[in-house]
């Protein structure tokens, strides 16, 4: 049986993740890189299955789909959770300029 | 100015939490649990797809259930590929069942299941926190 990278295999997920979110990628690679991991280590396991015969054939390929929608669902809460952070600067950034708003325009616009 | 003029408060580009939602995605999850861990523990028949379909029927109408909130939830996009991926997990189980015939699936075969699915429950939750975190704290009552 083949070696598997678990290491190469993590660091390719992360930096994919990586180069989409780019700015935001800090404030969710720890939740991303745990669960790569984890998705790594889970296909390790469908290679070691298939070698012992636990897992057949016909099985290995739906396992390792499997493995590819959690890591479609790992991507999709990381963008989202970047974006939730996105909007908590913008309205950070608002709130920052409020009362200067306001005292310009001579009523609460921004409330 | 004018995102401000045009607001007039907070910018709101993410969907709002839905605690209906979280219960549903954990109750989902238990039964999911569940059905796995009862799997993991029974002999030929009463292990095959045949035998249940209740479960599937089940589970399916909880999906659906999910799926139609998700879908009248604004700024959804990310809501909707996470449940994708749940529903293809689900239908794969089912596939891998229905194909082992008149056999069980064994512990190795649901044990990788079981870690896909942990992943995109995890996903799931991580997210309604992350969207329960960023909604505007509630106004205490005041009093008259």
């Amino acid at each position: 049986m083949a070696d598997f990278d678990v290491g190469a295999v993590l660091a390719s997920m992360s930096a994919a993740a990586a180069g989409v979110l780019q700015k935001k990628w800090p404030g969710v690679r720890s939740f991303a890189e745990t669960e790569f991991q984890k998705i790594a280590q889970t296909i390790v396991t469908i290679g070691q299955g298939v070698a012992a015969g636990t897992i057949t054939w016909d099985q290995a390929p739906i396992l390792l789909d499997s493995q590819k929608n959690a890591s479609l669902a790992v991507l999709a809460a990381v963008q989202g959770m970047s974006d939730v952070a996105a909007e908590q600067a913008v309205n950070a950034a608002i709130g920052a300029v409020k009362t200067a708003i306001n005292t310009f325009v001579g009523f609460p616009l921004v409330v | 100015m004018l995102l401000v003029v045009s607001a007039g408060c907070a910018v709101k580009w993410t969907p709002y939490y839905d605690p209906t939602l979280d219960n549903k995605a954990t109750s989902f999850q238990q039964d999911l649990e569940a059905y796995l861990t009862k799997l993991e523990n029974l002999q030929a028949p009463v292990c095959t797809y045949q035998q249940n379909l209740d479960f599937y029927e089940k589970a399916g109408g909880e999906l659906a259930v999910m799926q139609t909130r998700v879908q009248a939830s604004p700024h959804n996009t990310q809501l909707l590929e996470i449940l994708a991926a749940l529903n293809k997990n689900f239908a794969e189980l089912k596939t891998l069942q229905q194909n082992a015939g008149s056999s069980c699936l064994n512990s190795t075969v649901i044990e990788v299941e079981r870690a896909g699915f942990q992943r995109i429950f995890e996903s799931l939750l991580a997210y309604e926190l992350a969207l329960k975190a960023n909604e505007a704290p509630a106004t205490a009552p005041t009093k008259h």
